[in-house]
């Protein structure tokens, strides 16, 4: 299951993910056929064909239209599976509209209840990001009591915690019926400068989002890894070069992924990796 | 479907079943039969609904303030510690855990880092200035709280993570109406502050501006002393720690002579009184905003405390420990 609020790269990523399995670099899993249906994930495509990012979910469309269901063989312990892996795409305003109400659709309820492993999406750079009041506009406004135009904007890293909450409460198991498991991604990490990408996600998180960062690191109901992506390895839209070059090359080795191991960090373009972890499958 | 009632006007058929005269009632010749109006087809027409239910989305528990009760049954699960906060209004309780919650938000808390909250949404909505009182001070702290634009009182939860022990440290903060403070001096209302029986702490906010001239000074010296009288008739034999929390010090320092008189009144009164002295925000470029805040805890959190007993073998002191629970369930009864 992805959770992540709007503009969290969530769409972009499955599809990413879908070149790296279709492409045979996942370590530990191969496609077995196509997919019955292609057409949420080729309407992905047309965009960046067209030298774009997918824009936002439809929240209008229903489940198993925006998601891709692959067959898969996994080869685990020397025994392979055959199976499908139903993957989602959930739009990140459902997730937004449920920390603030604490509602949500059924069907995602019951999806979510019924995940085998979870992925936490986070974009750094979106607009949409909102961090907590500072001390002197905070003050301000307990002093007027007036209504401010933030009253009803929840910050980032408040979000993240609230559905680390939602999955205490609603996710319980992976395949392997070990310790259920979340894979954080930090979307769009093209966008930094050496210095940050060489400390890392999760030093990243630790600076940028500290409620968000204890959660993670005191959280008894589950395991958590920190990875870090980036589809492209830039900025399409404003990168001409880079968009010829992927649009010459196709788009099956466009960007990376980074996994924030006890080893370091490690890149690959391997976009199975938070999938294959949260599902217990390494 | 049939219903049977009775025609005396004495028999409570209708209500019991047993007819007041000994009567078999299939036999009684008082009993009336009435075949339900919903038989009547043209009359079950009318009462269809005309409206299907709105379908509701599943919900999941929020993280507003917490009810007492609510309170309890964490505090049954875990190792806990309640930190009562007083003070009369405006004296910088609510900025207090406004600054609290900033601190740890942008991980300034010295000494201590964030691990969880039950009630996160409720302190961003304190920060960003959410909570009013449109109906003015409610009556009594609900048992359950729920998420309202109307302010109630409910408690705040934090789960710290103590730097120098690694230790994890679950604290409740009940947000106070200001005015249950000068209700407790003016009326002796203790009913709805019985929870402070089972606190390891209380602090006692005081507007350290105020303090600063001499008419307002006196009025809050004169009105504090007696706050703290009428707490230890509540809470002895066993009193918690009471801290003097001084706030608003980015106002200029305090007159001294009115805190040293506040601290000679508690030790008569049997206090050991610490004061604290803080800034929650500040409008003076030379004070930190959120001074003294990570003082306050770490002297309030200190390594003693996890020394404490939880349960003490003293039966009277079991008693107060378990004062919680109790208030808890007579919540439920009343």
């Amino acid at each position: 299951m992805f959770i992540g609020g709007p503009d969290t790269g969530k769409t972009n990523f499955l599809m990413r993910l879908w070149l790296s399995i279709n492409a045979g670099q996942c370590i530990g899993v191969s496609i077995d056929g196509l997919p019955e249906e292609l057409s949420y994930i080729e309407s992905i495509m047309q965009y960046w064909l067209s030298g774009t990012f997918a824009q936002r979910t439809d929240v209008n469309l229903k489940m198993d239209v925006t998601s891709l269901t692959i067959p898969l063989t996994y080869n685990v312990s020397d025994n392979e599976t055959k199976s499908k892996l139903f993957l989602p795409d959930v739009n990140g305003e459902l997730w937004k509209t449920a920390v603030e109400t604490n509602e949500i659709n059924a069907e995602w309820m019951s999806q979510l209840e019924s995940s085998h492993g979870v992925v936490i999406f986070i974009r750094p750079s979106s607009t949409q990001n909102y961090a907590p009041l500072d001390w002197v506009s905070s003050g301000q406004l307990i002093e007027l009591m007036e209504d401010n135009p933030h009253k009803n904007q929840i910050p980032t890293q408040v979000m993240l915690c609230e559905f680390l909450r939602l999955l205490e409460i609603k996710f319980s198991r992976n395949l392997n019926s070990t310790k259920p498991r979340i894979s954080v991604i930090l979307t769009g990490w093209d966008v930094y400068d050496d210095a940050v990408r060489n400390d890392g996600p999760n030093a990243y998180i630790e600076k940028q989002y500290p409620l968000f960062a204890g959660k993670l690191r005191h959280l008894e109901a589950f395991d958590v890894e920190v990875f870090a992506s980036s589809v492209f390895g830039g900025d399409i839209e404003s990168d001409i070069a880079l968009r010829d070059k992927l649009l010459e090359m196709g788009f099956e080795e466009s960007g990376y992924i980074v996994h924030d191991s006890q080893n370091g960090l490690v890149e690959s373009k391997d976009f199975f990796q938070p999938i294959a972890w949260a599902l217990g499958l390494i | 479907m049939v219903t049977r009632s009775c025609g005396n006007p004495e028999c409570t058929f209708a209500q019991t079943g047993v007819c007041v005269l000994g009567n078999d009632p299939s036999a009684c010749a008082n009993i009336q039969v009435d075949e339900d109006r919903v038989a009547d087809p043209q009359v079950a027409e009318l009462l269809e609904p005309v409206l299907g239910s709105p379908e509701s989305n599943p919900t999941f528990p929020h993280s507003a303030s917490l009810g007492l009760t609510d309170v309890d049954i964490l505090m049954a699960r875990e190792r806990s510690h309640i930190i009562g906060i007083l003070g009369f209004p405006d004296s910088g309780k609510t900025a207090c855990l406004v600054s609290l919650y900033l601190s740890l938000a942008n991980g300034k808390l010295d000494g201590f880092s964030f691990a969880d909250s039950k009630s996160l949404m409720a302190f961003d909505e304190l920060s960003r200035g959410a909570r009013d009182w449109p109906d003015g001070v409610p009556d009594q702290m609900t048992a359950h709280t729920e998420v309202k634009d109307a302010r109630t009182a409910g408690f705040l939860h934090l789960k710290l993570f103590r730097e120098a022990d690694g230790e994890k440290l679950n604290i409740f903060l009940p947000d106070l109406p200001g005015e249950w403070s000068d209700l407790l001096i003016d009326k002796n209302q203790t009913e709805r502050l019985s929870f402070l029986k089972s606190a390891a702490y209380i602090w006692v906010m005081v507007d350290g501006s105020n303090l600063r001239e001499l008419i307002s000074g006196r009025t809050t010296t004169h009105r504090t002393k007696l706050l703290l009288a009428r707490l230890v008739e509540m809470l002895k034999p066993h009193l918690p720690s009471i801290r003097l929390v001084i706030t608003r010090m980015d106002s200029g320092p305090p007159k001294e002579n009115f805190i040293a008189e506040i601290k000679a009144n508690a030790i008569k009164l049997g206090i050991v009184l610490e004061i604290d002295y803080i800034a929650s925000f500040s409008n003076n470029p030379d004070v930190t905003p959120s001074s003294g805040i990570s003082a306050l805890i770490l002297k309030t959190l200190s390594l003693n405390l996890s020394e404490r007993i939880f349960w003490p073998n003293d039966p009277s002191k079991f008693g107060s420990e378990r004062q919680m629970l109790k208030f808890g369930m007579k919540g439920k009864n009343e």
